[in-house]
């Protein structure tokens, strides 16, 4: 789900070598190049940029952007990959112990520095595969790169990438379940709590006990069902009381890798109470156990739908049932009945429910693996 | 009529001043220490983004346009422009903007260059856009009342941080579990946001993200504390030694206090900002340590801090020529890494007034000891 974006990464950043091995990096890598080689690329830009939309080049090379700024990730198909980022140069050693590529080069021209690399590499005039780009790439960027890959030609490859990233292997869903559990013990230890005085408060409480526990980067929004214009927002300096209902969403990474959730509480007595029926609980496992290996997402999507009442679907029609998670908080399949994906073993989604009843609606949501 | 045409007036005398036939103030949803959030300031909103804009034309009519979609009740409660949209396709929806309020022509960009190269070619097939970051700097160069208490409020936060960062600054407490405290202690006294880089051991070569490090008996710990309140920043950079400071460090960081006190008794209106830098610089290379007053040791004495303005920069060198003006926020830190004691967090966030700086936080800047 889209939230505001910290100005800083400001987590735990540790690169555990044992749980994410540059084995598995290399991996990434020979699997592109496999698929580069089907389609005649000699190369391909894996570009990203910001805290949510870094995603490329930090799947293939464990670099992450702490401040919203871009990466760039240069892998010709034979030869060494090159990683640059937008950063002053006194930041290469700490990028360098981040990633296991070893061409590593801070910049403050993405576009002219990227030219160097391929220039380096032979290939200005090469048939070049593109990922993130022109997309994301800020447009002065894209002139620049544009005009000095005139002799080049330039194909659209994002969905390799994407592809290849929506499947998760073992080592990456080892590091999403721990994202998870990161967020469940943050939501639980507010029912633990007496209820605090505001929803900034509350925030301030969950975002500690994720951080805690080693969370890297942390989102988090509140929606109050209560309210007439009811949407997720930022948690504000508004009063918890009484038989309020507020739905918690919560997003935290651990090593790059991310899980989302939403629980809906209720304030009961000083306290904090799920507001989960047994209902709802059946009715999201019952959307979980259709999504199953080899179906639709358009399927599922329509079996989805059809446990939610209209009403319920216009709930979270502007959220949307789900989509995947990995090293973004939001990333491919997107669960919607137009989609052409088919759900696979490895995939890693964000699914949503919605239940009315007499005091309004619950939502819950969660990260799940498939 | 909009709540507040404050900003609206001035943009489009601004605008006819250069001759534009309208405004595009984007956002890609970034909030980044070292540049202007230029529509976090005009529309008083912060965005989520991925897009988001204020269309003005040279008439005085504005439209905000905001994603997500679902965003545009929080944009409603916030923002003072009246006339806003959840867009889905905001590419086709800026076009559609810019054809709706009759703006041809020459159109100034601010924010631009964050600006996706699609967005900007579906309006360049429009009108002819061109940069005007300066426009919205210029407005936000005189600070609000209520920016002026902001940056107050976010004081009080950088002073609960720093309390938090000196009690948890002690032995077995791993370095992530120090930003965990200080980002509570901040959230807690108003700050939305938080900007925290640290670094712990008994030589420290910068300051970065934290580790699962613990902090160990005659470690030095520092830290630059940084809480964020509707996009205004604050800064505190403090070092905290666990056991007795040797004699290198009392001696170290008695030379950064002395390059502070000098460069920050030289803050006034009107007079070049390169004067952080030149006299903080001139205090340690009086000391022996002119080599370590360059990179790849130094970049930066300073900047401003602003939602609207990083002036007098994002950058406090020799070179930043620009006179301070009366009420910039300026950080002034002479951190600086030493051979003896490894890098030292030394400095505070002033506001410059036509008589001097005036401090912002009550905790005072000194080396903070705590029992190893």
């Amino acid at each position: 789900m889209q939230t505001l974006q910290p100005t800083l990464r400001l987590g735990r950043d540790v690169w555990d070598r044992t749980a994410m091995p540059i084995e598995e990096f290399q991996d990434r890598a020979r699997r592109l190049r496999d698929a580069m080689a089907k389609r005649g690329l000699d190369a391909m830009l894996l570009y990203g940029s910001g805290l949510n939309g870094c995603g490329h080049p930090t799947y293939l090379s464990n670099y992450i952007v702490k401040l919203p700024f871009s990466a760039l990730v240069v892998l010709p198909r034979e030869g060494e990959p090159a990683l640059m980022f937008e950063g002053a140069a006194r930041g290469r050693a700490a990028a360098q112990a981040t990633t296991w590529i070893e061409d590593v080069r801070p910049c403050w021209n993405m576009a002219g520095t990227c030219l160097d690399v391929l220039a380096d590499r032979g290939l200005t005039a090469a048939t070049i595969g593109l990922a993130g780009l022109p997309r994301l790439v800020p447009h002065a960027e894209w002139s620049t790169l544009a005009a000095g890959l005139a002799r080049a030609t330039l194909v659209q490859a994002e969905d390799i990438v994407d592809g290849q990233r929506a499947i998760k292997s073992p080592r990456e869903i080892a590091q999403v379940r721990h994202a998870s559990s990161i967020v469940e013990q943050a939501l639980a230890s507010v029912a633990r709590e007496p209820v605090p005085a505001d929803e900034a408060r509350l925030a301030a409480l969950v975002m500690r006990e994720a951080r805690m526990r080693g969370a890297e980067d942390i989102r988090l929004l509140i929606a109050r069902p209560g309210e007439a214009e009811w949407a997720f927002r930022p948690a504000g300096e508004v009063a918890l009381r009484q038989s309020d209902t507020l739905c918690v969403h919560l997003g935290a990474s651990w090593e790059r890798y991310w899980s989302e959730s939403i629980h809906t509480f209720v304030v009961r007595a000083g306290r904090l109470d799920s507001a989960v029926s047994e209902e709802l609980e059946k009715r999201f496992r019952t959307i979980v156990a259709a999504a199953t290996p080899g179906t639709k997402v358009s399927s599922w999507v329509l079996a989805a739908l059809a446990t939610m009442s209209t009403h319920e679907w216009e709930i979270l029609d502007a959220y949307g049932l789900g989509h995947g998670i990995g090293v973004t908080p939001e990333e491919s399949p997107v669960l919607a009945a137009d989609s052409q994906a088919t759900i696979e073993s490895g995939m890693c989604l964000v699914v949503r429910a919605v239940l009315t009843g007499d005091r309004g609606f619950v939502v819950r949501g969660e990260t799940i693996i498939i | 009529m909009t709540r507040n045409r404050r900003k609206l007036d001035e943009a489009v005398r601004l605008m006819r001043q250069r001759g534009l036939d309208g405004l595009v103030v984007y956002s890609d949803g970034t909030c980044n220490i070292l540049r202007a959030s230029y529509l976090h300031y005009f529309s008083e909103m912060a965005p989520m983004g991925p897009h988001s804009a204020a269309v003005v034309s040279s008439g005085g009519h504005v439209t905000l346009l905001v994603q997500p979609s679902w965003d545009v009740g929080r944009a409603r409660r916030n923002s003072w422009i009246e006339d806003l949209q959840g867009v889905d396709d905001f590419a086709g929806a800026i076009s559609d903007t810019l054809r709706r309020l009759q703006i041809h022509g020459r159109v100034g960009l601010a924010g631009g260059l964050q600006m996706p190269h699609p967005v900007h070619a579906a309006m360049s097939r429009t009108v002819t856009l061109e940069p005007a970051d300066e426009l919205v700097e210029t407005m936000a160069r005189e600070k609000s009342p209520e920016e002026i208490a902001r940056v107050h409020r976010c004081a009080a936060a950088a002073d609960a941080g720093f309390d938090a960062f000196h009690r948890a600054a002690r032995v077995g407490v791993r370095e992530y579990e120090i930003v965990a405290e200080v980002e509570y202690a901040m959230r807690i006294a108003g700050a939305d946001d938080n900007f925290i880089l640290m670094s712990s051991g008994p030589h420290n070569k910068a300051m970065r993200a934290p580790t699962d490090r613990r902090v160990a008996p005659g470690d030095i710990v520092i830290g630059e504390i940084t809480p964020v309140c509707d996009g205004q920043f604050i800064q505190l950079c403090r070092t905290v030694s666990v056991g007795k400071p040797d004699r290198a460090l009392v001696e170290g960081y008695d030379l950064l206090m002395r390059a502070y006190e000098a460069s920050v008794q030289q803050v006034r209106s009107g007079v070049a900002a390169s004067i952080i830098a030149s006299t903080i610089d001139g205090v340690l290379a009086d000391a022996g340590f002119a080599e370590f007053c360059r990179p790849p040791y130094m970049r930066t004495r300073g900047h401003g801090f602003g939602t609207g303005s990083v002036a007098p920069g994002a950058l406090i060198d020799a070179d930043t020529d620009q006179p301070l003006l009366d009420q910039q926020v300026v950080v002034v830190h002479p951190n600086q890494y030493l051979p003896a004691t490894g890098y030292l967090a030394c400095g505070e966030t002033v506001l410059v007034t036509a008589t001097g700086a005036e401090r912002l936080a009550r905790t005072e800047t000194r080396l903070y000891v705590n029992e190893a």
